[in-house]
């Protein structure tokens, strides 16, 4: 590859002056550039090798501007394109997304699973939004995922269409058929790489042990892909996420989720513990669908929604509901292939998803009867059904009422969840407290078991289970709490603690000296010095001292069973005397 | 009443006994101090003589005739071609070197030569190992203008002076037509003393002799 490296101040296109390297990749570095009117912008400078990279840059560029701009909620569609002059490289401007990706998300700590759901539902929104709009990402990967704050986690995604210009072989996060035969992949690629994505917000770890082709073509080829690595792990997995992300690895592409929101829904219906809600794939409603793409009679009536839909979580719905650019996927005609544009190369049909497909993922919710997205496709239909029969003014002013109504469900709802989230808060202090009392109480059992009376010990033990369970809505439906008298009979040194499923105890240990701040998944750790009950699987735990510095670990905490993380601090080298920062020019005052 | 013999005699017996001795000699004179005129104040021209520089204190840059005041309490010297400042984490060397205003491309490689060479010059005083490369960027790393004179700072790291690393301050002024001031610094990186600042702050007091006296009334 050219070695591609500008120094801050070189000016690009003419605009865009370099002020930092943000990122570099195969074939690609990205710079963060500032441009008048003191606007800052991701710059992605490409390796003018590639063949024929200025062609696709600007394709890209056109497809981008082609897909409108309310694709913009969920993709950092490109702004600029263009080549820079001396060098010869082509390069996209992108806007400078101030959220963080999913990669530096999950290297502080993997999702719980309610973040995770909330996130895979917007990823899968976002995923179909793009499909809707004759674009296939096909590079999807935790670092073109950039994550909101909770409880939303809406996502935005970045360089879609643009691995082709990577110039270098398909990563890790793809899907079988883009390693094959490159130009045949389309939306099913990015469902595969979603499940990819999904199992690494999840536990923090790539699913599929090497990117080399043949590992991965074997790995696939297990039917117990997911549950082996789970166990490899020493995690555990909501029962029956194994099976859903299963269906979105499938090495075909037809026996995957027709789209990203309804694998999307599927994961979260998963992860949320209840009977996941798969859409009905058969060979006799996948293969119409693929094949001819019959319109739709939801999509085809002339009756647009009047009211901007709200994002339902159903993401297939909100497929369906978005509005949907100009030149829309269903009536009227599909763009023309880049490949015209960009001859001979047949690159672009790939990277611009090909109608047909684009089609059949658009139209085959409504195809599958007994799928959620059918009903809320014909819930949403029915919405927009008596207000296009409306006199004109009539339909203003249900509008009205309409939003006016909405807001104040939202409102409602919203308060609703506020309220939800302070009495959860409220019942994880107090089971802090529990813990604290536990803890004291299993220091005080080292001596004779029989001393302490087994009512009064045993109790804290469960109450932290017993109230942590609401401030867990994912696991807590389906976790059965023990009464304290069960409790209160079980010995506190039982190798297998009495904690709820999904549960277990961290005991964090800090040698010659105590620790002056524990953190444990980036939150300050307050039951240390005492155990605490976590959630079973992977942690981060960081613990310093002042003098001592400060060490961090990743810990696997095995199911209702104590874990004992000790870190060995180490004095800090004395410093003879504090220097200033800087000399001269570069003094810091 | 007493016979007259009688009385000449007692007469002659007082007399007698009330002659004068012989007067003692006179006590040597006390030995007058020779006051020795004062030693004369060092003239502070090499750093031998350890003039140590107090506030407010000018030493004159040759052959120019600009004066700075070179941070107190600093060993320092005004000698024939710089003016030196030294602690022992700091140094500080000013001189001038040959330098023309004109622009011609030899001109300017003459005069980057010179400046070279009086920076080669001061650093061997200084007991300075500069960087292995020290490339002058064409914009000073910042600019300052001191007595209605540009002053170009430079900022090179890498320097060492002993065992010491720190950074190395060069600054240059063109004070006259066909000379211009040079000045070379040194702090090293564990210094902190603040002797940086105190070395920007010198370099802010460069005035020409015929202000010295407003100079320091500025400060």
């Amino acid at each position: 590859m050219t070695e591609l490296r500008f120094p801050p101040g070189r000016i690009i296109g003419g605009r865009f002056t370099i002020q930092a390297e943000l990122g570099r990749g195969p074939g690609s570095v990205t710079y963060r550039a500032i441009t008048a009117p003191n606007r800052e912008v991701a710059v992605r400078v490409f390796d003018p090798a590639v063949p024929n990279a200025t062609g696709l840059v600007q394709v890209l560029h056109e497809a981008h501007a082609r897909s409108g701009t309310d694709l913009g909620r969920f993709l950092t569609a490109i702004v600029d394109s263009g080549r820079d002059d001396e060098s010869g490289a082509p390069f996209v401007v992108v806007p400078l997304v101030m959220t963080p990706s999913l990669a530096q998300l999950v290297a502080l700590c993997p999702f719980e699973p309610a973040d995770a759901a909330a996130m895979i539902v917007s990823l899968g929104r976002s995923i179909d939004a793009l499909h809707a709009a004759g674009l296939a990402h096909l590079d999807l990967k935790p670092t073109n995922v950039f994550v909101g704050p909770a409880p939303d986690r809406s996502v935005q995604l970045t360089d879609a269409g643009l691995h082709l210009l990577h110039g270098g072989a398909p990563g890790e996060w793809a899907a079988p058929e883009q390693v094959g035969t490159p130009g045949t992949a389309g939306p099913a690629a990015d469902v595969f790489s979603m499940a990819l994505v999904a199992f690494h917000a999840l536990t923090g770890a790539t699913l599929l042990p090497s990117a080399r082709v043949d590992e991965r073509r074997a790995a696939l080829a297990s039917p117990t892909l997911v549950a082996d690595r789970v166990r490899q792990l020493g995690i555990t997995l909501p029962p029956g996420l194994d099976a859903v992300l299963a269906r979105g690895l499938a090495v075909a592409p037809a026996e995957r989720p027709p789209s990203a929101g309804a694998f999307a829904m599927a994961l979260s219906s998963a992860l949320s513990g209840a009977h996941p809600v798969e859409p009905a794939i058969t060979e006799a409603s996948l293969a119409p669908a693929i094949t001819e793409a019959p319109p739709a009679p939801a999509i085809t009536e002339p009756a647009p929604p009047l009211v901007e839909p709200e994002p339902v979580p159903s993401a297939s719905a909100g497929m369906l509901t978005l509005p949907v650019p100009p030149p829309p996927p269903f009536a009227l005609p599909v763009p023309p292939p880049p490949s015209a544009l960009l001859a001979p190369e047949p690159v672009p049909s790939a990277l611009l998803a090909p109608a047909a497909s684009v089609e059949a993922v658009s139209l085959e919710a409504p195809l599958s009867s007994s799928s959620f997205a059918t009903e809320a496709t014909e819930k949403t239909a029915r919405r927009a059904r008596p207000t296009a029969f409306l006199p004109r003014e009539w339909r203003s002013r249900s509008l009205v009422l309409a939003a006016g109504g909405g807001a104040f469900v939202l409102f409602l709802v919203a308060g609703g969840l506020a309220l939800a989230r302070f009495g959860a808060s409220r019942s994880e202090a107090r089971s802090a407290e529990g813990a604290l009392a536990s803890a004291s109480a299993h220091e005080a059992a080292a001596a004779p078991i029989a001393e302490a009376p087994a009512p009064a010990a045993a109790p804290p033990v469960e109450e932290p289970t017993a109230v942590q369970a609401p401030s867990d809505p994912i696991v807590a439906p389906s976790e059965p709490v023990a009464a304290p008298n069960e409790a209160a009979a079980a010995p506190s040194e039982a190798p297998t603690l009495q904690l709820g499923p999904k549960k277990g105890e961290l005991l964090v240990v800090c040698e010659p000296v105590p620790c002056h701040l524990v953190m444990l998944d980036g939150k300050p750790m307050r039951e240390y010095p005492n155990p605490a009950v976590v959630r079973a699987g992977v942690h981060g735990i960081g613990a310093s001292r002042s003098g001592h510095g400060g060490q961090w670990q990743q810990v696997v905490v095995p199911e209702r069973e104590r874990k004992t993380v000790v870190f060995k601090l180490t004095p800090s080298a004395p410093t003879a005397a504090k220097k200033p920062c800087g000399k001269f020019l570069r003094r810091c005052d | 009443m007493i016979p007259r013999p009688l009385a000449l005699v007692s007469l002659l017996v007082s007399l007698g006994a009330c002659a004068p001795k012989t007067p003692p000699p006179p006590p040597p004179a006390a030995p007058i101090a020779v006051e020795e005129p004062p030693p004369p104040p060092p003239k502070c021209e090499a750093l031998e003589e350890g003039c140590v520089a107090k506030a407010g204190q000018r030493a004159t840059v040759h052959p120019i005739e600009w004066t700075v005041a070179p941070p107190a309490g600093w060993k320092y010297a005004a000698e024939p071609s710089e003016v030196v400042a030294l602690t022992d984490t700091a140094a500080l060397a000013i001189s001038t070197f040959e330098s023309s205003a004109d622009k011609k491309p030899a001109a300017v490689k003459a005069k980057k030569a010179k400046r070279d060479e009086a920076i080669a010059r001061l650093a061997e005083k200084l007991g300075i190992a500069r960087p292995k490369k020290l490339a002058f960027p064409a914009k000073p790393h910042q600019a300052s203008k001191v007595h209605g004179i540009d002053v170009a700072l430079y900022q090179f790291d890498g320097a060492k002076r002993g065992d010491e690393p720190g950074p190395m301050l060069v600054f240059v002024a063109q004070l006259v037509p066909d000379r211009a001031l040079l000045g070379l610094a040194f702090v090293a990186e564990h210094d902190t003393t603040n002797a940086d600042a105190a070395v920007l702050a010198a370099i802010d007091s460069l005035a020409p002799a015929a202000d010295e006296d407003g100079a320091a009334a500025a400060q």
